[in-house]
């Protein structure tokens, strides 16, 4: 039997405009993650910036089951990289399209 | 059900930002209500943000008075049962606890906690807000509900919670 991993995906807007492919940026939000969430949880959780859809929205994809811990843990993180902001999760979803659909509807 | 908010900060650009964020509105302190701290002449409906009895039992006598906030997290069983009977809600605000530094955050987190528990016990009608002073302490209707979930308030309970702002104003 071939154990397939299922993903949540999570359309995050900031308060600033951030950049997630730069990786201090992408480091800071992991180490707050795994600060928040404990090590062990944060390793099962796995949370990863999927994609960045504009200069303030990203995605960020946990696996199944954790995604509301990863919503209450971006409620918690208001500084990234000794930035002061905040994150707003708008929609979360099982698929990258159905994602990216609700952002061309919500901009 | 549709979602209320409140915040204290200038609403320029909360218009586009509510939808988004899962809320029908979001309610500004000064332009749509005044929080205040004693029973003052405004034109505006207002909650009382106070921790003294006599206060809050004045001011839940006047119609323009649409709850109360308290000020530290306790609140005693005489002031919840006043709350409950003039059929004013009382409001408890999750920015002071989520923009908290590490230091305080486990104190606040633990009181909000405990004020949450007693709210729920004694039965009285009570909204969440988020109260937030900037734009990073703003929350979606999903974070509000997750971090209710978190304190203990059940879900069907914080979709009440999150929903009885709009009847009020």
């Amino acid at each position: 039997m071939i154990f397939r991993k299922k993903l949540r995906y999570i359309l995050v807007e900031a308060s600033e405009e951030v950049r997630m492919d730069d990786v201090r940026s992408l480091d800071s939000l992991k180490e707050q993650f795994s600060s928040f969430l404990g090590q062990l949880p944060n390793f099962k959780a796995n949370p990863q910036v999927a994609a960045q859809l504009n200069d303030r929205v990203f995605v960020v994809s946990v696996n199944r089951g954790y995604e509301r811990n990863a919503i209450l843990v971006l409620s918690f993180i208001k500084n990234l990289d000794g930035k002061s902001l905040g994150f707003y999760t708008l929609r979360t979803s099982g698929s990258m399209r159905s994602i990216r659909n609700a952002f061309r509807k919500l901009y | 059900m549709q979602f209320f908010d409140l915040v204290a900060m200038r609403c320029d650009s909360l218009e586009g930002l509510a939808g988004r964020l899962g809320y029908k509105k979001i309610f500004c302190a000064g332009r749509d209500l005044d929080i205040v701290e004693n029973l003052s002449a405004s034109p505006r409906r207002k909650i009382l943000r106070s921790d003294d009895f006599e206060t809050i039992t004045k001011a839940l006598k006047q119609n323009d008075v649409i709850g109360v906030m308290p000020e530290g997290a306790s609140v005693s069983n005489k002031t919840f049962d006043a709350i409950k009977n003039s059929e004013k809600i009382l409001f408890i605000a999750f920015s002071p606890v989520t923009r908290a530094e590490t230091g305080s955050r486990i104190q606040k987190l633990a009181k909000v906690r405990s004020l949450v528990r007693n709210t729920l016990r004694s039965k009285t009608p009570f909204a969440i807000i988020t109260l937030a002073e900037d734009g990073s302490e703003i929350m979606s209707g999903a974070q509000m509900l997750e971090v209710a979930g978190f304190f203990g308030i059940p879900q069907k309970h914080a979709k009440e919670a999150l929903h009885r702002l709009g009847g009020l104003l």
